[in-house]
């Protein structure tokens, strides 16, 4: 899943430690979510959407388009 | 709130005193043996000490796993289910050695070291959750 982490967490001039302490996780979590390494549970991604003020989908996108809306 | 580096510094203290009463237990167990010269439950009692820091220490990881953050806690338990399969592995190995070529007997008391060495050793090849 690709994300828009590291882009907003500098517009805000914090670093990876500010972040995690924002968050309430380790820096290396905040590293590996950046980098992709990690995908994080959905009550983490909403926490840092809530973080940045932006709905989810603002800071995290799936590549995957393979599942389409049931509508279409 | 339980912050990452405060479980950390929990757990390294927990584990530390638990060792250090550990170490107390198997210097301490078989002097009180000796001089009570007991027999029966009591002595069972005074044998089975020693293990009470050992479960504890299960206990103290068990939490330090639960205060963890998501990321570090999916990387751990990887890691804990690999030192536990290589562990599962050589005893069981060990155990069909034993019975058919006469091997040594595999001492009970290198268990639990056994899987903290596997478990370390994981580490070196275990660095994210994916």
């Amino acid at each position: 899943m690709k994300n828009r982490l590291r882009v907003l967490r500098a517009e805000r001039a914090w670093s990876q430690a500010d972040l995690a302490e924002h968050l309430g996780v380790s820096r290396q979590t905040v590293n590996a979510i950046e980098v992709e390494k990690y995908d994080p549970s959905l009550p983490l991604a909403f926490k840092i959407a809530r973080l940045f003020s932006l709905p989810i989908e603002d800071v995290f996108h799936d590549d995957d388009a393979s599942v389409t809306r049931a509508a279409e | 709130m339980m912050t990452p580096k405060l479980a950390a510094r929990r757990y390294t203290t927990a584990c530390t005193m638990t060792m250090s009463v550990y170490v107390a237990l198997i210097v301490g167990v078989p002097t009180w043996i000796r001089m009570l010269d007991v027999e029966g439950p009591a002595l069972y009692a005074l044998a089975v000490l020693p293990s009470l820091p050992l479960i504890y220490a299960i206990y103290v990881i068990g939490r330090f796993l639960q205060e963890m953050d998501e990321y570090e806690q999916t990387i751990q338990i990887r890691r804990m289910l690999d030192g536990l399969a290589a562990t599962l592995a050589v005893c069981s190995a060990w155990e069909f050695l034993e019975v058919f070529a006469d091997a040594p007997r595999l001492n009970l008391f290198l268990v639990y070291p056994m899987f903290c060495v596997f478990w370390g050793l994981s580490c070196i090849f275990i660095r994210t959750a994916k």
